[in-house]
């Protein structure tokens, strides 16, 4: 669990992030929404510990990050799985080195141990066949996929995803997104998607975090999202046509 | 690696990422010396294959004038110069490309930054040296 308590982050005199303060649960796929420019990434890379925010606190399963020291701090991160934007995968290595890459950093395991243990998380991605293949040879969805594995590879409490599925087309976005909530419930561990696209939130969102201008607009579940009357929440989701006719028929459903 | 977030992946799993992606460059360019101990002997050896093969001088003569002029510490100078220059040239792009921000466009204005300030940074150092140590 991760729990946040008012934190604000500026870069010189502009205030990005101005008191956030929220739960994301363990077990659960706990999304941040928000339009372009409102503090999603800054807020994910300060819960990343890559940005550290001026006030405020932010604690891991009990342990708050501005009262650990260098060391206990690298061992926090070690906990921690991210899959990039872009995926991030190392170029230079394989699919397979790129998922070997934190066992052998962080790891005293056998050549053998690390090859069974990437074998599994590549299995558990639907990658069986790719492990000599560079990243430059494989489709955006297959990165994505490996970007996950590599996240996960060390068994890690917390994920952090920044856009998993942006970039890709509907079909694949869907894949990655239960993907990522089937981990997520199969692992218990908390996790925490930036993200723009309004599939995910309907999908996968079991907590939604709203933001606008560096504030928590609004929090709820993906069920609760329809009923909101919150104005900046239903300009944002409900922005599309189509959405709005969802909503629609969900409201006359109801009744 | 920074446009691509690669660095940000290092840093995300707790690799300190300037000690894994520019600490080896400085160790392998701190084996330039030897390279450049090759290079010496591959030149002189040179110099002797086309001296000798090419009916230029002898073989005892070549040796001789080789010997007359020859200073020690010129030696240990060239090998002074090489580490200052390999520390250079392993440590400025790498500044550069670590802290560079923005996108394609901007990786190729700091190729470019970081040709010019190694540059303009041995030639000084060259002129320092050459007066600290030969002056």
């Amino acid at each position: 669990m991760i729990e946040v308590d008012n934190i604000h982050k500026s870069f010189g005199e502009f205030h990005v992030l101005k008191g956030i303060s929220t739960t994301f649960e363990q077990g659960k796929t706990n999304l941040i929404i928000g339009q372009s420019g409102s503090g999603k990434t800054v807020f994910l890379k300060c819960l990343l510990g890559l940005f550290e925010p001026e006030e405020g606190s932010i604690i891991y399963d009990g342990d708050r990050y501005a009262d650990l020291n260098k060391a206990d701090r690298r061992e926090l991160r070690q906990n921690m799985g991210m899959v990039f934007q872009g995926s991030a995968l190392f170029d230079s290595l394989t699919v397979e080195g790129n998922v070997t890459f934190p066992l052998e950093m962080f790891t005293n395991q056998s050549k053998g141990e690390m090859k069974d243990r990437v074998d599994a998380v590549l299995e558990r991605v639907n990658l069986i066949d790719a492990h000599k293949k560079f990243p430059a040879e494989i489709s955006g969805g297959m990165q994505k996929r490996v970007a996950i594995a590599r996240a996960i590879v060390m068994n890690p409490n917390f994920l952090f995803c920044d856009e998993p599925n942006s970039g890709l087309d509907p079909k694949t976005a869907i894949l990655i997104d239960n993907l990522i909530q089937e981990i997520t419930q199969e692992y218990n561990i908390t996790t925490v998607i930036n993200t723009h696209d309004m599939n995910s939130v309907m999908e996968i969102g079991q907590k939604i975090l709203f933001l606008k201008d560096g504030l928590k607009a609004w929090e709820g579940t993906n069920k609760e999202i329809f009923k909101t009357d919150n104005q900046a929440v239903t300009d944002f989701v409900y922005s599309s046509e189509l959405f709005k006719k969802v909503r629609q028929m969900y409201i006359e459903e109801r009744n | 690696m920074r446009v691509t977030e690669q660095i940000d992946a290092l840093e995300v799993m707790g690799v300190n990422s300037i000690n894994y992606l520019v600490f080896p460059k400085i160790i392998a360019m701190m084996m330039y010396p030897f390279a450049v101990a090759i290079a010496m002997y591959v030149g002189i050896l040179g110099g002797w294959v086309a001296a000798v093969f090419g009916e230029f001088a002898p073989s005892a003569e070549f040796t001789k004038g080789l010997q007359i002029d020859f200073i020690p510490f010129h030696v240990t100078y060239a090998m002074i110069k090489t580490l200052v220059f390999a520390f250079v040239i392993a440590t400025v792009p790498s500044f550069h490309g670590y802290y560079m921000k923005g996108g394609a466009l901007e990786v190729g204005k700091a190729a470019t930054t970081s040709f010019v300030w190694t540059s303009v940074v041995i030639i000084i150092l060259n002129y320092t040296l050459t007066q600290l140590l030969l002056g």
